[in-house]
């Protein structure tokens, strides 16, 4: 096989880990990270803004993973307490993080593929 | 690649796209020269196809005659469509994938939106309400009571509509939200009902439900168009591309709808990190615009990326790939 070749099974493996990886999240880790912030604002406010819904479920997801990332900013904002961020465990932190990395250089891959081989 | 001989022009029958005619002659390089005014686009009933010989490089005097016969055929179907028409069939792929992708993307945003919808809805039902409660008591005490309520849902109601957020509402920048309304509250007495109050309320639960609609069209769009192409390459009898096509275009399918759903999420994330959280018209707007630009940049490479991967495995299954 051709470098391109390889190039696109790996795309294409990445794409469908992420999906399901994402679906995994959504549906099983989502509600015992909401349960560790229920006090958080922006879980009160997603929850009023956009019930139960598949967006609202992925605007919470990436609200946790900006607190993953940048706690200190994320509690400037008023956004989460101090308290609040020490009670997610520190494997679910890492959780996120790997999915939003593996995420980042998905779409990274699947980008330069455009822009070398076409 | 066609097999060596005189080369010969004919009349396409019905609207297909350019890709499929191509494969149907085993077209070449010297059928997209030959063939360059329609190439990558759907090509209409009526263009004249020219196929030429594919051993010969070169294009020869009788290829140049089809070719000019073709372009002036070509030329002349134009004229006769509409402005609009022309436009549609020249982008047919371009405005399909921006059609089946985008809304991946946005239809997922725009649920966002339709909730926004749903929340200037009460607001108007909750005037409604109000202007019907303070009909009944008339007293001036109440009549006071009715214009602080009335004040503090105004306030709510211009909050909800500031900005590109009054767009799918059917209300625009007008002055006042009486006025807007068309609300007074003599003409109000006079005629028991807020003017335009329903038109405005059917304009909203129209609007809500064209954006709950738009994944759901997106992929329907996305299904609809691999189903006619295996469809097609599947009626011509030749069991070959029948099931070549099939994996081909199931896997551009599965990449473009992939690709499309990560690439909204990605977008939609771009927009959480730049504006720090999602809050207010701003937010909903970038969300929206992302999700659509993420989902369209990610349906198109995930559809090629899958192209690749769908052309390979229907190698290996062949008994071909290597």
């Amino acid at each position: 096989m051709d470098i391109k070749t390889w190039w696109a099974f790996s795309n294409a493996g990445a794409l469908f880990i992420n999906i399901f990886w994402n679906i995994y999240f959504l549906f099983v880790q989502l509600p015992k990270t909401e349960a560790l912030l229920h006090d958080a604002n922006f879980i009160v406010r997603f929850n009023n803004f956009f019930g139960n819904s598949i967006l609202g479920k992925h605007a919470k997801i990436h609200a946790i993973a900006m607190v993953a990332m940048m706690p200190k900013r994320m509690q400037r904002l008023g956004e989460v307490s101090h308290e609040a961020y020490l009670r997610i465990p520190t494997s679910l932190k890492v959780h996120i993080l790997a999915m939003y990395f593996f995420m980042c250089v998905n779409m990274l891959g699947m980008t330069c593929f455009y822009f070398v081989f076409d | 690649m066609a097999a060596p001989g005189k080369a010969y022009v004919f009349i396409n029958d019905r609207v297909e796209g350019y890709n499929l005619i191509k494969s149907k002659v085993n077209g070449g390089a010297k059928f997209d020269k030959l063939n360059s005014h329609i190439y990558n686009t759907l090509v209409m009933a009526g263009q004249l196809i020219v196929v030429g010989d594919e051993a010969n490089p070169t294009i020869t005097p009788d290829e140049q005659e089809m070719v000019r016969l073709a372009y002036g055929t070509h030329h002349s179907l134009r004229q006769t469509m509409g402005d609009l028409d022309g436009l549609v069939v020249k982008n047919y792929d371009m405005l399909q994938k921006i059609l089946g992708y985008s809304s991946v993307g946005i239809g997922s945003a725009t649920g966002a939106w339709e909730n926004h919808l749903k929340g200037i809805e009460k607001t108007l039902q909750d005037i409604e309400r109000l202007h019907q409660l303070a009909l009944k008591r008339g007293t001036p005490i109440a009549r006071q009571e009715f214009i602080n309520q009335r004040r503090v849902l105004f306030a709510k109601l211009d909050g909800q509509l500031e900005g590109i957020a009054r767009y799918g509402t059917g209300m625009h920048n007008q002055g006042s939200i009486k006025k807007m309304l068309g609300i007074s509250t003599k003409s109000y007495l006079h005629t028991q009902e807020v003017r335009g109050y329903t038109e405005r309320l059917d304009n909203i639960a129209k609007a809500s439900r064209l954006m709950k609609a738009g994944t759901l069209i997106g992929i329907a769009l996305n299904a609809y168009s691999t189903y006619l192409e295996i469809e097609e390459a599947c009626s011509m009898g030749r069991e070959e591309l029948c099931t070549q096509v099939k994996f081909i275009e199931g896997a551009k399918l599965v990449g473009g709808l992939g690709g499309g759903y990560v690439g909204g999420l990605a977008g939609t994330y771009v927009c959480f990190i730049v504006l720090g959280a999602l809050s207010g018209p701003g937010a909903l707007a970038c969300t929206i615009v992302a999700a659509g630009v993420g989902g369209f940049g990610g349906g198109l490479i995930g559809e090629n990326i899958m192209e690749i991967v769908g052309t390979k495995l229907y190698g290996w299954s062949d008994g071909n790939g290597h």
